[in-house]
């Protein structure tokens, strides 16, 4: 298969004297940079990092635009990282510390591949990327498998990955830069996939999607920025250039990095930035007035407001602990996560009514919602508290536990809603009630449970959720039997 | 030269279909010419309105069918698709070509969106419908908060056959329509929008094709002639594109009202016996 081949003048430079990094300025129609770049796209596993990858209704309005009139161009450049080989030829002396080079891009034409070849490409290509995972998927493939159908099976409920629809679960997926930690477990589940197509274990998907997802593997650049008016630009007009500025020798993990970075600042006003900014710069009677102009804009803020509560609240076990993403902010708790954690708890009235008096938040519940959410974690805290004084504290290198984390959060309060309501011994009333209670449920609960390693990774899949749940209700039940420990559970082992 | 009547009398759709098909070179060209002359068209104008269906029917054959579906953001390149296309079919791919195969895919990859009427627009039409010179006046810019250089309308003016002095409020108000309409292969385009008044929207209706075929033969729907005036929407719009000015003055919807009027006062309410006309007033 003859290769496609893109050739384009550039400038070379190092933006910082005493760094490292170079980067290349150079001129390419938006159809070649849409054929040699890769976008990374939603529909599987591995993306969960990518806030935003490509919307079709942006693609269609930055199309539109351009077609309007010639005049409408785009005079901010993209942001590629070569993630892949790229040769470089220099064409004449350096000036200024600036070096005119030619850069050639090869690559395969894809398009000519069948699906089956692409697959087997990019299988071969993430052996080599995630050599220790993907070998581990080849051992017990066929569990793996399984695996990997069920994530994607419990993972489709939720389509939309973050892209921008101004809806509010928009902004409940994990930051960005949280999950690329965890890239390499997705990347896993997406090879033992590909491998279950492979061996006809599971259905081949829609091939057009898994294409577009295959090539943003294989190609050798990532668009970091600039993705809409790419594809925008080539469907208006193929020839239309753009300016560009690339990363060469970017690793994959960077590129994405960087993706993550610029992305997310284009993005509207997280809930977490809004009551950060909004608490810190502005005086109480400021707050209500801005909150109030905010909310007529049709602006999410309810969230924001009960987010500053639990983290300012003196009644709130949470207080001080949620992170509002601002440089110096002491909190370690993401907030989206906590924002769900707080949602999950203020939805009782519809996921669990039996725990309350009359099925809802009336006066028959002492406080509100947010009180009897701080009067059952304090209940929490204080069981805990007792049996160890650093477990309810910031998880460092020195004071390793797994109290306070978002997973281990959201699955006891689930656990414990749960079975509350399926005992049906207790509903919600008296604070002073709940919190007694909440203590209670832990009663004997060893808390060397939260401070031994938890070997199993990627807890916040559906699967890693099933297993830390699985965890705290084995070793509730089994509190006092001899000759068992919670380290002999699946959390614990390799 | 009677052809037009007694094919226009057959009762049935076999009697009729199997009338069509009897004739012979020579019929044919008679009951062409006969159905001509009692609409008032010539046989040219009949061609080429027959052409324009065909065109309609025959475009979807104009671009490879994984173009029609391909999505907007897919990173594969449509141009070497069409080019193989054309390969196949024996036809040169042409610079020209090309460009315009592509563009039709990317029109056709548009989705509808409701586009408001804003005061830029209004504006640029000089505040008429574009189509029959309705004027917007203040009482059809209530809910925009836009003054209308016409002032207050006041009274509605009678005119048994304009429809729209004959239905709601809502018919006189400005709307967008997409001139190429996005069903078939318009786009959202500064270019393919025009401001109609709601009622000429509406005679327009949504599909291309039957549009231009009713702009040259009026199909009248049966309660047209049971019930007394006013016109059907889709026939008062037929009448407009295909005469756009008065027949008197000369004049057309960018200055004035337009309406139409009976020919033949005997004869039903059909094209061929509608003359456009301006109306007094605004």
């Amino acid at each position: 298969m003859p290769n496609l081949i893109y050739q384009y003048n550039a400038q070379r430079f190092r933006p910082r004297a005493d760094g490292e990094q170079e980067l290349l300025l150079f001129v390419a129609p938006a159809a070649d940079i849409r054929t040699w770049a890769g976008v990374p796209r939603k529909a599987f596993d591995y993306q969960h990092g990518f806030q935003r990858t490509l919307n079709p209704a942006r693609v269609k309005d930055v199309a539109q635009y351009f077609r309007e009139s010639p005049r409408n161009i785009s005079p901010t450049s993209v942001v590629v990282g070569f993630t892949g080989a790229v040769e470089m030829k220099i064409l004449g002396e350096e000036l200024d510390g600036i070096e005119p080079v030619q850069v050639t891009i090869t690559l395969p034409d894809y398009t000519k591949m069948s699906i089956e070849e692409l697959t087997a490409t990019v299988v071969g290509e993430l052996r080599m990327r995630i050599p220790d995972e993907a070998g581990k998927v080849d051992q017990d493939l066929e569990n793996r498998i399984a695996d990997a159908v069920r994530l994607e099976d419990d993972e489709a409920v939720d389509s939309s990955f973050g892209i921008a629809t101004g809806s509010e679960e928009n902004t409940d997926s994990d930051s960005g830069l949280d999950s690329i930690a965890d890239a390499h477990s997705y990347l896993a589940d997406f090879y033992a996939q590909l491998r279950g197509f492979q061996e006809k274990a599971i259905t081949w998907p829609d091939e057009r999607q898994l294409r577009e997802v295959l090539y943003s593997i294989l190609r050798p650049a990532i668009i970091v920025d600039g993705q809409h008016r790419v594809f925008g630009g080539a469907v208006a007009d193929p020839d239309m250039r753009f300016a560009i500025c690339a990363l060469p020798g970017s690793s994959w993990a960077e590129s994405v990095y960087q993706f993550v970075v610029i992305n997310q600042k284009a993005k509207p006003i997280k809930p977490a930035f809004l009551s950060s900014i909004i608490a810190t710069s502005l005086n109480t009677t400021e707050i209500a007035e801005v909150y109030d102009r905010l909310r007529s804009s049709r602006i999410d803020v309810v969230r924001a407001e009960t987010m500053e509560r639990v983290n300012t609240d003196p009644s709130s076990p949470f207080r001080s602990t949620i992170d509002f993403e601002v440089e110096g902010s002491p909190g370690f708790l993401q907030f989206p996560g906590m924002a769900r954690l707080v949602r999950d708890f203020q939805n009782i009235p519809r996921s669990a009514p039996v725990l309350l008096p009359n099925g809802e938040w009336d006066e028959a519940v002492e406080g509100d919602a947010l009180d009897q959410f701080f009067a059952f974690w304090s209940g929490v805290k204080d069981y805990f508290d007792a049996a160890d004084d650093r477990l309810w504290r910031r998880p460092t290198a020195d004071n390793p536990n797994r109290l306070l984390m978002i997973v281990t959060l959201q699955e006891m309060q689930g656990l414990m809603l749960d079975s509350w309501a399926d005992s049906r011994v207790f509903k919600l009333g008296l604070l002073a009630d709940v919190r007694e209670q909440a203590r209670r449920y832990w009663d004997g609960f060893p808390s060397t449970f939260f401070t031994d390693e938890w070997r199993q990774k990627g807890l916040q899949t559906s699967t890693g959720r099933t297993i830390v749940r699985d965890a705290m209700l084995q070793t509730r039940r089994k509190l006092g039997e001899k000759n068992w420990s919670h380290r002999r559970l699946k959390l614990f082992s390799d | 030269m009677a052809a037009w009547l007694d094919l226009a009398l057959l009762g049935d759709e076999a009697t009729l279909t199997k009338a069509i098909q009897d004739l012979d070179g020579d019929g044919q060209g008679d009951a062409l010419h006969s159905l001509a002359e009692a609409m008032g068209l010539s046989e040219m104008d009949i061609t080429a309105g027959l052409i324009r269906v065909l065109v309609e029917r025959v475009r979807p054959l104009a671009l490879p069918a994984t173009l029609w579906s391909r999505p907007i953001d897919s990173s594969e390149d449509p141009r070497p698709q069409i080019k193989s296309y054309f390969a196949k079919k024996g036809i040169p791919a042409t610079r020209e070509r090309m460009r315009a195969a592509y563009d039709l895919y990317v029109r056709f990859a548009s989705e509808r969106r409701d586009n408001v009427v804003k005061a830029d627009d209004l504006r640029r039409c000089g505040f008429r419908c574009v189509h029959c010179g309705l004027a917007f006046c203040n009482e059809q810019l209530q809910d925009k908060v836009i003054t209308s250089p016409f002032g207050n309308r006041g009274r509605d003016k009678l005119d048994a056959l304009k429809p729209h002095w004959n239905a709601a409020e809502k018919m006189r108000k400005p709307t967008h329509d997409h001139e190429w309409p996005i069903a078939t292969y318009g786009d959202n385009g500064q270019a393919n929008l025009r401001v109609l008044c709601h009622g000429c929207n509406h005679g327009k209706e949504n599909i291309l094709a039957l549009e231009q075929v009713k702009a040259w033969t009026g199909l009248v729907p049966r309660r047209a002639f049971v019930e007394p005036a006013p016109l059907d929407w889709t026939i008062f719009y037929a009448q407009l594109r295909h005469s756009p000015q008065c027949c008197l003055t000369g004049r057309t919807a960018a200055d004035t009202e337009l309406t139409v009027r009976l020919i033949d006062p005997e004869v039903a309410a059909v094209l061929g016996n509608l003359e456009t006309i301006e109306s007094r007033g605004i």
